[in-house]
Parts: C-alpha cells; sequence; structure tokens
C-alpha cells in the first residue's frame, strides 16, 4: 500500500501572524485562569461550609488536638507567591534586556513556594485525618501547590522558548509572559485568601 | 519533484508500531500495573493510607500511571521532549496522511471531531445497551437478573455513559469540527490541547467500565457521598474517570471560547456568527467554569477515599451535604451543557429548511446567555428534598422557574421561523422539530420539580427519570441525530439512505415518547427510581415501557445499519451543498482541505439570508490581499 509522504514534515506549516498567536495565548490565559478561580472556589465553600456547620463539633478535630499550622510558614508562602506574582507581573513591562531577569526570579520566587509547602508538610503536626479543617488545609494547599508547581514549568518553557527565539519573537514573548503572569496574579489572589481564611480565621 | 509526490511503501503492519492507540493500550496497561506496584509501596507503613480493608492508594496511581503510558503511546510526550531537544515549535501533528491518522495524535479539528463522534458514538451504544438490561430486570416486580446493587450499578454506568460520556461531549464532533469553519478560520485556537481532550476520553470510559471489576459504582452517576466515600474500589474508577472528563471539559470550553474570541474571519461580526457557535459559546463559558469545581468535588473524593480526609464524612466533621452542593453546583450548569448545543443545532438547522431568516436572532442569544448566567443559581432545586435549610428553598424555586423564560425564547424563536414558512421535511428538519415537541415536554414537567410543593411529592421517583430523559433523550439527542443527518454528508462525503433515515426517525419518535410518557404516571404512582423491585399492579406499565424501550433500542440499529450502509457499502457522494445551506461550511468543497480555506475569507454577509433579495454572498472567499484572522 502506497502511502503519501506527509507534505507538513518537507513544506512546512502555513505561517499565521504572531499577532494572531499573542492573543490566542492572551485570552487562553484569562480562561484558564476564570477555570483555575472556580477550581480554588470549591475548597473555599468547602471551608465556609463546614466551619459553619462544625458538624459533631467536628471542625477543628477532636479536643483536646486541635490542628494548628504555622504561621510562620504560612507568612512566608504568602510572601514567596505574592512576590513571584508581582515579578512576573512587572517583566511584562521590563525591556527586552531584562525581562529574562525578571522572569527566572518569579520562577525562582514560585519555586521557593512549592519548597515551603512541602517543608511546611513535612512538619505539620497533624494530618489529614484529623477532621474537617484540617482536611481542607490539606487538600486546598496541597492542590494549590500542584497548580502552583505546574505554573511554573509554564514559566521555565516561557523563559527557555523565547531565550531561544530571541529577538525576533517580542510579540510572542510579551504575550507569553503576560498570560503566565496573568495567572499567576490570580492564583496570588486564591493564595490570599487561603491565607485569611486557614491560617488567621481557621 | 515535489515533495508530496515522494512516496514511501510501509506494509500495515509496521504503521501499527510508532506512537498510536495501540502503543498507547500497551503502555497504558503497563502503566498501571507500574502505578498499582508504586502505590502500593507508597502505602507501606503509612497508616492514613490504608485506613480501610482496600489500597486506593495503590489503585489511583495505577490509573495515573495507565493514563501517562496512555498519552504517551499516543505521542503526547514527543512534542515537549522535542521542545526540550532544541526542535523549533509548531502547531500541528500529523495532519495529513490516511486512515491511521484517525488513531493517532492529529491536531487536525477535522479528523478530531470525526474521532469525537465515533468515540461517543461508541459510549453511547453501551449507556443504550445499559438501558436495555435495565429494562428488562424492570420486567418483572421481583428481582430476577440482577441482584439490588449490580441493578445500581447498570443504572450508574448507563448514566454515567450516557451524561458523562456522550451528553457532556456533544460539542466534540460538531463544536471541534464546524467551529473554526463556520468562523472562517484554518484551525482551533489551541491544537494540541484540541486532541488532548478527545484522547482523554477513551481513557476516562476504560477506566470507568474497569470498575465493574472492582465491585461497580453502586451509587448511581451522581456518586452521592457518603456512599461513595465507602463504597469498594469501583468507586475509584468512577472517581478517575470523572477527573478526566471534567479536566476534559474544561480544555474544551477554554479552547472554543479562545477560538470563537480571537479568530474569527474578518467581517465574522458577532451579529453574523453562526447561532450554533453562539450556542457552542454559550456552552464554553459553563464548561470552563463549570466543569473545574468537578475536578476540585472529585479531587475532595479521591482524597477521602485515599488519604482519609473527611470532607464528606460527618462523624468526621465533614458534611455529604457538602458533596451535593458542589456537586450539583457544577451539575446544573452541566443540563445546559447538554442543552445549549442542541439549542444551537436546531436553530441552525431551521433556517436551512425553513427557507426563512432566523427570527430573532438577538432574542435567541440573550436565551442563550440567559440560560447560562441562571444555571449557576439554581443548583438547590436538587436539595429541596435533602433537609436544606427551608428559607433558602423559595429563592431557588424562583430562579429555577426563571430560567424558563430564557429557554422560552429559544421556543419564540423557532416558532417565528417557522411561521409561514415553505417547510422541507428532510430528515434533519424532522429531527429539530421532534426537539421542540419533546423539550416542551420536557421544560412543562420540568416545572413541577422547581416547584417546592410538586417536587416533595416527585422527588426520587419516575417522575423526575420520564422529565430529564425528555430534556436529555428528547432534546439534546433528538438534537445530535438531527447533525448527524445535516452535516454528516460534508463531514463523511457520502448520502445517508432517505428511506433507513426515515424509518430511523419514526421508530426513535414514537418510541420515545411510548418509553418515557408512561413513566410520569409510574412516577405518580410512587415507582422509584433506580430501585429494581416495585409494587406488583405496576407490572403492566413497566412491561409496556420495556416493549417500547426495545423498540427504541431497535430504531438505534436501524441508525447504525443505515451508517454503515452509507458509508461502506453505497458510498454516493454528496453534493456540496445538498441542502443550499448559506453556512460557510457548505460553501466548501467536500472534504473540506485541510487547511479548511486557501486564504482567511472576508464576510460579507449574515449566514441566514435566506428568501431576501439582494442579499450578498456570505463571504468573499478569495480576497485580493491575505487578512489577518480575527480581526
Amino acid at each position: 500500500m502506497n502511502t503519501t509522504l506527509d507534505p507538513a514534515r518537507t513544506t512546512g506549516e502555513p505561517v499565521e501572524p504572531p499577532e494572531l498567536l499573542a492573543r490566542n495565548i492572551r485570552v487562553g490565559s484569562r480562561i484558564w485562569a476564570a477555570s483555575q478561580a472556580f477550581f480554588f472556589l470549591a475548597f473555599f465553600f468547602a471551608f465556609l461550609y463546614l466551619r459553619a456547620l462544625n458538624t459533631a463539633g467536628l471542625w477543628r478535630g477532636w479536643p483536646p488536638h486541635h490542628p494548628d499550622p504555622s504561621l510562620a510558614f504560612g507568612v512566608a508562602i504568602l510572601i514567596c507567591v505574592l512576590a513571584g506574582a508581582a515579578v512576573a507581573r512587572l517583566s511584562v513591562y521590563l525591556s527586552a534586556a531584562s525581562w529574562r531577569a525578571g522572569t527566572i526570579a518569579a520562577l525562582v520566587l514560585v519555586l521557593a513556594a512549592v519548597g515551603l509547602q512541602s517543608a511546611q508538610f513535612s512538619s505539620l503536626g497533624f494530618g489529614p485525618t484529623d477532621a474537617a479543617y484540617a482536611s481542607v488545609f490539606v487538600g486546598w494547599t496541597g492542590l494549590f501547590t500542584v497548580t502552583l508547581l505546574g505554573t511554573a514549568y509554564w514559566l521555565a518553557t516561557v523563559v527557555g522558548d523565547v531565550s531561544r527565539a530571541g529577538e525576533t519573537a517580542l510579540v510572542l514573548r510579551a504575550a507569553a509572559v503576560d498570560a503566565v503572569s496573568f495567572v499567576l496574579l490570580v492564583l496570588a489572589g486564591v493564595e490570599i485568601a487561603a491565607f485569611i481564611l486557614l491560617y488567621i480565621v481557621k | 519533484m515535489s515533495a508530496t509526490a515522494i512516496t514511501v511503501r510501509r506494509p500495515v503492519w509496521r504503521r501499527l508500531i510508532g506512537f498510536n492507540m495501540l502503543t498507547g493500550l500497551v503502555l497504558g496497561i503497563g502503566g498501571w500495573f507500574l502505578g498499582a506496584w508504586i502505590g502500593g509501596q507508597m502505602a507501606i507503613g503509612h497508616d492514613y493510607l490504608v485506613g480501610t480493608d482496600q489500597n486506593d492508594v495503590g489503585i489511583y496511581m495505577g490509573y495515573l500511571f495507565g493514563l501517562i503510558g496512555w498519552l504517551v503511546g499516543l505521542g503526547f510526550a514527543n512534542y515537549p521532549i522535542g521542545r526540550l531537544l532544541g526542535r523549533p515549535p509548531t502547531l500541528r501533528h500529523h495532519e495529513t496522511g490516511g486512515w491511521t491518522r484517525y488513531f493517532r495524535l492529529c491536531t487536525d479539528h477535522k479528523v478530531i471531531g470525526l474521532q469525537y463522534l465515533f468515540g461517543i458514538g461508541i459510549f453511547f451504544f453501551i449507556g443504550g445497551l445499559n438501558a436495555m438490561l435495565m429494562r428488562t430486570e424492570l420486567l418483572r416486580p421481583v428481582e430476577q437478573v440482577w441482584p439490588a446493587g449490580q441493578y445500581l450499578t447498570l443504572v450508574g454506568l448507563h448514566g454515567t455513559m450516557m451524561i458523562m460520556m456522550t451528553s457532556a461531549f456533544i460539542l466534540g464532533p460538531f463544536g471541534n469540527y464546524f467551529v473554526p469553519i463556520m468562523i472562517g478560520a484554518q484551525r482551533m485556537a489551541f491544537p494540541r490541547i484540541e486532541a488532548l481532550t478527545f484522547w482523554l476520553t477513551p481513557a476516562a470510559g476504560l477506566i470507568l467500565m474497569s470498575a465493574i471489576a472492582f465491585g461497580g459504582i453502586p451509587f448511581g452517576w451522581t456518586g452521592y457521598a457518603p456512599l461513595s466515600d465507602q463504597a469498594r474500589s469501583g468507586a475509584d474508577a468512577y472517581v478517575m474517570a470523572f477527573l478526566l472528563i471534567a479536566l476534559s471539559m474544561t480544555l474544551i470550553g477554554i479552547n472554543l471560547m479562545a477560538t470563537i474570541l480571537t479568530m474569527r474571519a474578518p467581517g465574522m461580526s458577532w451579529t453574523r456568527l453562526p447561532i450554533f457557535v453562539w450556542g457552542v459559546l454559550a456552552t464554553s463559558v459553563l464548561m470552563a467554569l463549570a466543569s473545574p469545581v468537578l475536578v476540585a468535588v472529585m479531587s475532595m473524593v479521591l482524597m477521602d477515599r485515599s488519604a482519609n480526609t473527611s470532607f464528606f464524612l460527618a462523624s468526621a466533621g465533614g458534611s455529604p451535604y457538602l458533596y451535593e452542593n458542589l456537586f450539583w453546583f457544577f451539575g446544573h450548569p452541566e443540563v445546559y451543557i447538554l442543552a445549549l448545543p442542541g439549542f444551537g443545532i436546531v436553530l441552525e438547522i431551521l433556517p436551512v429548511f425553513a427557507r426563512k431568516p432566523l427570527w430573532g436572532y438577538r432574542l435567541a442569544v440573550a436565551g442563550m446567555f440567559g440560560v447560562t448566567i441562571l444555571s449557576f443559581m439554581v443548583w438547590q432545586h436538587h436539595l429541596f428534598v435533602s433537609g436544606m435549610n427551608a428559607g433558602l428553598r423559595p429563592f431557588y424555586m424562583l430562579t429555577t422557574e426563571l430560567i424558563s423564560i430564557p429557554t422560552g425564547f429559544i421556543f419564540l424563536n423557532a416558532m417565528g421561523t417557522l411561521w409561514r414558512a415553505r417547510i422541507r421535511f428532510t430528515v434533519p428538519m424532522l429531527f429539530a422539530l421532534a426537539f421542540f415537541f419533546n423539550f416542551l415536554i420536557g421544560g412543562l414537567s420540568g416545572v413541577f420539580l422547581s416547584d417546592v410543593p410538586s417536587d416533595v411529592t416527585t422527588h426520587g421517583s419516575y417522575f423526575v427519570m420520564a422529565h430529564f430523559h425528555y430534556t436529555i433523550m428528547g432534546g439534546l439527542v433528538f438534537a445530535f441525530f438531527g447533525a448527524i443527518y445535516y452535516w454528516l454528508p460534508k463531514m463523511m462525503g457520502v448520502v445517508f439512505n432517505e428511506r433507513l433515515a426515515k424509518i430511523h426517525f419514526w421508530l426513535m419518535f414514537v418510541f420515545f415518547n411510548l418509553t418515557f410518557f408512561p413513566l410520569f404516571a409510574a412516577g405518580f404512582l410512587d415507582m422509584p427510581r433506580r430501585v429494581s423491585t416495585y409494587a406488583p399492579h405496576l407490572q403492566w406499565l413497566n412491561d409496556f415501557v420495556s416493549a417500547s424501550a426495545y423498540m427504541l433500542g431497535f430504531s438505534m440499529l436501524v441508525f447504525l445499519a443505515n451508517l454503515v450502509w452509507s458509508l461502506v457499502f453505497a458510498r454516493i457522494p454528496a453534493a456540496e451543498n445538498p441542502w443550499a445551506s448559506r453556512g460557510l461550511e457548505w460553501q466548501l468543497p467536500t472534504p473540506i482541505p485541510v487547511e479548511n480555506f486557501a486564504r482567511i475569507p472576508v464576510i460579507t454577509s449574515g449566514p441566514y439570508e435566506y428568501g431576501v433579495t439582494g442579499a450578498p454572498p456570505v463571504a468573499d472567499f478569495m480576497p485580493a490581499a491575505l487578512p489577518a484572522a480575527g480581526s
């Protein structure tokens, strides 16, 4: 049986204007951020709902032991996430010469937040079995960390991609950094809500 | 010599080796065993990971690694690895070639549309087979074929196959195939993600069916906690499958929204957008925002089952009501994820065969987005009899009844379009008209369920079952078949046998109504859902329904026979525009070229100007200069 050689491999794909690709990335990132916000809205609701119900008086676990996560870790994670989002956002406005340093700094801060959350889990003092608050804490912060890690991977690919592409891809560079930084801003908002509820309100 | 003229001889067996479905299956099965082993090792020594007599961690890890193997086998890892190795970026993969592109990663939206069509078709028939088995059990009022637990699993698999694996992906075939063409684009915004959304669905389907081997899903399609928390390992399959489905739905929503927002051809203003695309856009909003909540709630069940958290366990501070709230926060918009594409399809079909402009175009758009917004505010009507705060009931009763107003707009559009029209009763038109007949009954019966006093007496009965079958099967599935008969000549390039198609329609229409209308009566006579036994005096009613259901199932075989006959044996080539439609997709040659348009067209008029004297052609397909898409 004859097989025609894939022409896309030999003739190359049709070139589309970079402005279109940039717009796709920007719009897609806004919708993706909205999806993530709704994902964490479920945990926000779970916190308020279970706390208000306080079923069998077990919201904070079985007395006398009440889960009490370290505030120091919480503040450190919050600072890293907020700073990472802010630096990533600022990188959009930086000159072509210095944006790379900005995005790498943002990447380091986001990864630091992931590392700190992992460190906190290893010395949490309570576990997922310690009733409702502990469940929400572990679920929310755990999945937030996974999301953050995924966004860090995205940020790293943006840095790598655009560095390789050089100065010819300025439009795409701006769009890619704008997209990932917007998602990080939304995640920073989620982190603020998580900090207030999980560390202060409890 | 041009590159396309070069041919390479390769035997069939060689083409089976490489990144395709077969490799995906092999790596997926291998991944499952590897993951299960790793999960088993992880759980050793962590008593909170193995709080029950089964190791859910191992099962979840098995599914996770199986999924990774499946995707790697299909070739989804090639691009990221290639990029790591410094290969240049590309948006497209394997868009040309023979039949093998249907069995591997291909980023042509038309190939993906057909993959979806046949993929969800398989799940539709599995779900239908489950329904036949359920009706067989219900031939007698006592337990006869299936024990109660297995019957519940049957109900659960029927529900999940029909709602989550079929109806939820109704955008898959027609949205992916036609939206880029209808807006004048050459591709979707994110082609690789588009391919991923499809290839997650077979994985979800296989995982879901594996539940049978792990104790089933004895809690129905809704997976209510604490039943789903406490069920055997079959529940793990349910959770994992729903996670994948929800992820896929989210990504479909994002992709379609981004495509419609950014890639419209020049001249494709919002008021020239085909009404089907508006339906897709409204559905995409719901998919992008509601489906993540399903991902979250399934993550919570997963953690409850594997890490012994207590989101839904009242004995440890959680609450099953949390599950019900979150599930239905997704679940009710999901109802409109099913309905809105149906609205779009039938409103797309009506003007073509009424030969009149669509009446009240803006009203239809308003109706769709009215439904979209209100659908987020009605979910608690599913909890009317669950012991919710009575003070909340009036609000949710009101919002639920309000949603009938924008839905009514769609009926107004249809009636206005049909008014004094010279209707051509083609098969797609028959299905579109049947949609309105059935959906009207479904909608009117829904008012009873939105009203607290009547809901209290009918909740949990066959009345509810009849209602949602009238809306989902009577509405969406009829629209779906209408779309198949309408668009398949363009998608496959062949003509259906019209006589068989009409036999299919009439059998389906008559026996659908004979199957489900009596179930309203069964509900009023207190026949409960999800239970295989019932009061003896209801047997004649159930026997009648079962007989009708078998005939309804037979009508699907007629469709299948027609499909096979038309595609494999008859193969009568379809005309390029057999319906004389003004739709952009019908102006293209059949089969549609890989790039859809040689140049991005300039849209010059709306798609529904039938009978309008002096209406310009719908688009200029060879504009002097190549304009930028989306501008």
